[in-house]
């Protein structure tokens, strides 16, 4: 038999292929972010291989690999995302499996917290943190009066504890949701196989849950790599790599944007590394079920149940601290900048009459971005769940990359993109739209992902057979059966969306501020109260926008 | 209803021949089986069928008209799916309309249609259900319903019955034949199960390792296997070893054969010298315990099993191979005994004797028969 030549495999290659909706998805989607990740991404390392007089160099990676100060940094970043998504799986695991196994009381309320403390924006949070754990913190001059000495919040542990306390929800909601899916019959196949429940548990449960669990655990992870809010308030002389970057390029000596990028160029080796790492190992569990006997819960006896209650109100009771401590001081009467006893209304006058071009401009962008994160999540996680292919492959790990980077390190990256032609952006609205869909997409995607590698295809095969065109079957069938799926992802993009602080204060200028920028306004020019307020806002709107989903569901359970 | 034709089709997964060079007609209003162990190409070809893989060699038609490059949903077929397929986030009858409302049915004519379909499949109830509670059974005669109801050129069924329990799946592959004679729509059904397929199909394609073993109606399939592939795979049999001694030469068809010591003719339909396979169905070998002829062997019943309607024999032959018989008189009295001392008789004129690689046919009754009726015609 000849061999054919390139050209005629080629042509079979292209001929076999069947062209059809999905792959003018996967066209758009490898255009999108070729644009609007790759080409900032280049940018940015170009801009760490130049010297100030525009020559040609590695030294800016030596020196990162000369002075500890820089290498140092590194080590800090992975000391404290590890033992975060260490402690955050501990936590929010049991929190999952006892909210959708057990018939604990309160679920409601819990998920509601739960969702509640993952949206204290992290400057926010570790603030609050400190005003209650501080070196005068009032929980310390309590302890201090009647005679307990404790460490203060300040270094690594409390960038730890605030880390964990914000995003065990991600582990929670993640694994709450691939619970719901496990087909029954293999829990029960394994408990008549004589496994006791622990081992049950250990041996099925978790196993089958593992591709989502990573999931969560990776998210978890990124966000506090990523994170540069917190460390920079509590970490104090304890600096990770995104504070590191922030100060090279906004350093009020001028700053070193071949440093920061340089910084920032080697965060985002390290995160792509584990970030497949964590892909390879899913890759190998790859389990289909059809999830259509859902698992039962289980009655508790009273006082398992109370206990078991109990222990989980704890949990949220503590992680929702700093958001009732921000709703609290934001009806605070005060005069100036001094809070007194007594509440007011005072701190919502002002922002209405000084900042509502600012509250405005958060649900405008915030909106525009979530629907096109929606849709475009929806479509691209499908290319990457059915549709495998090298070009997939590519847009899976290019996805994942807005994620692993720093916001700051992104706003940058952008801006050195498009503040010259072809495109310029700097300075619209429209930048900071790119940046919240390119950098919260992820969410959205991770979920959609998660929940359509457990649906079954044929569902949609059957629809195709019906007579249905695959774009449309897709809008029909799958598109529905991914709903809760993508809801609890979206819901996430949501909420971080509104919340978004870091790649904004890169972005933003005057006329295009948002909440968040705002906030952190305030904060600086120690107008505690109405940052409060406007943080309440953004907590009121979270709530709000849970019981939407709640009702719109129409679950007895809140299923996001 | 319209005529199926695959035309040398092959498909490749990776260097892997999936289906290896098949060549079937299917007859308008045909139920035709693709029958094969699980692994053999069957669900492949199916798929292909339907345009879900899309092969690398060879032509697919349907009726005339080349269906190569037609995506599925322009294929006008129904499709049973193992595990139903239930959209299950709509009740029985949206379940059903599906592919109606994708036809553009007007809602009168819809609801009457679904309607008639779902008495059909006897779920007429059930209308406004959601199925996620339903059982197996249940779900896939909405399945049924909901292939049928648009009325395909061409019904697809993919092991439809083998998550159902035992009893179902009988009472199921009636009614699903009687549905397909009513409806007259040509049907492709797979599955791994040989009764099932012997029991609804008018044909049978038996597939091996991606290539299609033999073709026929399921009595010649059964009978008359064209290889031991499809020999063993279907039924029951026992594969005695023998010898041929003397080929057939122009002034006799028959050969002489030797089995254990025993020489006898034999008609062979190839000239063919050597070892040999012989393939006898279990009900095919007849017991006895005084000799009847001279060509019988000796043997000695080792094991005895009553299945009710018949009762099967384990008989170790005089060089220790074991083979089958069964028998269907059953009066208690008349049931042969262990370490029984019994005469067997082959009958190889209903037998059938492959070579020595069990690829080739060196004697079946089949083509003496179809000779004999060229012969006579």
């Amino acid at each position: 038999m000849p061999t054919p030549s390139l050209g005629s495999q080629i042509w079979r290659r292209l001929s076999l292929r069947v062209w059809d909706f999905w792959t003018w998805v996967t066209l758009f989607a490898a255009a999108f972010l070729l644009l609007f990740v790759v080409y900032p991404l280049f940018s940015l390392m170009g801009t760490s291989l130049y010297d100030a007089d525009g020559n040609f160099t590695f030294a800016n990676y030596y020196d990162f690999g000369r002075l500890k100060y820089y290498r140092q940094a590194l080590w800090h970043s992975f000391t404290v995302s590890g033992l975060a998504m260490l402690f955050a799986t501990l936590i929010g695991v049991p929190m999952a499996y006892i909210t959708t196994r057990y018939n604990i009381r309160f679920k409601g309320l819990i998920h509601i917290l739960i969702i509640m403390s993952l949206i204290s924006p992290p400057f926010i949070g570790a603030y609050s943190w400190i005003l209650m754990l501080g070196n005068n913190g009032f929980i310390t001059n309590f302890l201090n009066d009647i005679g307990l000495h404790i460490k203060s919040i300040y270094g690594m542990h409390g960038i730890v504890f605030v880390f964990t306390l914000q995003l065990y929800p991600h582990i929670y909601l993640y694994v709450s949701g691939a619970l719901k899916t496990i087909d029954s019959s293999l829990e029960e196949a394994s408990q008549s196989l004589g496994m006791s429940a622990w081992r049950r548990m250990r041996t099925v449960t978790l196993p089958l849950i593992f591709p989502t669990l990573s999931a969560g655990m990776l998210m978890v992870f990124m966000a506090s790599f990523a994170d540069f809010g917190t460390p920079m308030l509590i970490g104090q002389g304890y600096k990770t790599l995104p504070v590191l970057a922030y100060d090279q390029f906004i350093s009020e000596m001028g700053g070193n944007a071949a440093m920061a990028s340089t910084l920032s160029v080697i965060l985002i080796l390290c995160t792509t590394t584990i970030l497949f790492i964590q892909r390879y190992v899913v890759s190998r569990k790859n389990y289909s079920m059809s999830g259509m006997r859902t698992p039962t819960v289980k009655t508790l006896r009273p006082i398992p149940k109370l206990l078991l209650t109990l222990a989980a109100l704890l949990v949220v009771c503590i992680s929702i601290i700093p958001q009732a401590t921000i709703v609290v001081t934001s009806f605070i009467k005060k005069k100036g900048p001094v809070f007194q006893k007594g509440f007011t209304l005072d701190s919502y006058r002002e922002i209405l009459f000084r900042v509502p071009k600012a509250i405005i401009n958060t649900y405008t962008y915030s909106i525009i971005a979530i629907i096109v994160m929606i849709v475009l999540g929806m479509l691209i996680s499908y290319v990457l769940v059915r549709r495998k292919s090298k070009l997939t492959a590519m847009i899976d790990g290019v996805i994942m990359l807005p994620y692993v980077m720093p916001g700051t390190v992104l706003g940058i990256s952008l801006i050195i993109a498009f503040n010259k032609p072809p495109i310029i952006l700097t300075g619209t609205w429209i930048i900071l739209v790119i940046a919240y869909i390119v950098r919260k997409i992820p969410y959205t995607i991770r979920s959609s992902t998660a929940i359509l590698t457990q649906l079954d295809r044929s569902v949609e095969e059957a629809s195709i057979s019906l007579g249905v065109p695959p774009a449309k079957t897709f809008f029909k069938t799958t598109a529905r059966l991914m709903a809760p799926g993508v809801a609890s992802g979206g819901i996430l993009s949501w909420v971080t969306t509104i919340n978004e602080l870091s790649s904004t204060i890169v972005l933003y200028f005057g006329a295009t501020a948002t909440i968040s920028v705002t906030i952190y306004s305030e904060v600086f020019t120690a107008n505690y109260g109405t940052g409060a307020a406007l943080a309440s806002i953004l907590s009121l709107t979270t709530l709000v926008s849970l019981l939407i989903a709640y009702f719109v569901s129409g679950r007895k359970e809140l299923k996001i | 209803m319209q005529k199926i034709v695959l035309d040398h089709v092959t498909k490749y997964f990776g260097q892997n021949k999936a289906v290896n060079d098949a060549h079937i007609t299917i007859g308008e209003g045909e139920f035709f089986t693709l029958l094969g162990p699980s692994g053999c190409g069957k669900t492949t070809l199916l798929r292909t069928i339907a345009g879900f893989y899309k092969q690398e060699e060879g032509n697919l038609y349907f009726g005339d008209r080349l269906m190569n490059d037609i995506p599925t949903h322009n294929r006008d077929i129904g499709m049973v799916f193992q595990n139903y397929a239930i959209f299950p986030h709509m009740t029985v009858f949206e379940n059903v309309a599906y592919g109606l409302k994708a036809r553009k049915v007007n809602k009168k004519e819809i609801e009457q249609r679904v309607m008639e379909a779902l008495e059909m499949v006897e779920l007429s109830h059930l209308r406004d259900r959601v199925p996620s509670n339903m059982s197996g059974g249940q779900q896939q005669r909405i399945a049924l319903a909901r292939a049928v109801v648009i009325r395909p050129s061409l019904l697809l069924m993919d092991e439809p019955l083998s998550n159902l329990d035992a009893k179902l799946r009988i009472k199921m592959r009636s009614d699903i034949r009687k549905l397909q004679k009513d409806l007259n729509i040509t049907t492709i059904y797979v599955t791994h199960d040989q009764e099932e397929a012997l029991a609804v199909s008018d044909r049978i394609a038996v597939l091996s390792d991606g290539i299609v073993q033999q073709v026929g109606r399921p009595h010649e399939i059964y009978s008359y296997p064209s290889n031991r592939f499809v020999a063993s795979f279907i039924g029951t049999t026992n594969f005695v070893r023998g010898m041929i001694v003397a080929r057939p030469n122009g002034s006799s068809s028959e050969g002489m054969i030797e089995v254990l010591k025993t020489t006898r003719h034999t008609p062979l339909t190839v000239p063919y010298e050597g070892e040999a396979l012989i393939s006898v169905r279990p009900e095919n070998v007849k017991l006895s315990l005084s000799r009847q002829n001279a060509e019988e062997l000796e043997g000695q019943i080792k094991s005895v099993t009553y299945l009710g309607e018949k009762i099967s024999y384990v008989i170790e032959l005089a060089d220790g191979q074991e083979i089958e018989a069964t028998d269907y008189a059953i009066e208690p009295h008349l049931m042969l005994k262990e370490t029984q001392r019994v005469f067997v008789d082959l009958q190889l004129s209903k037998a059938v004797i492959f070579d020595s690689t069990g690829k080739e046919v060196v004697y079946s009754a089949n083509a003496i028969a179809g000779k004999s009726d060229l012969e006579t015609a």
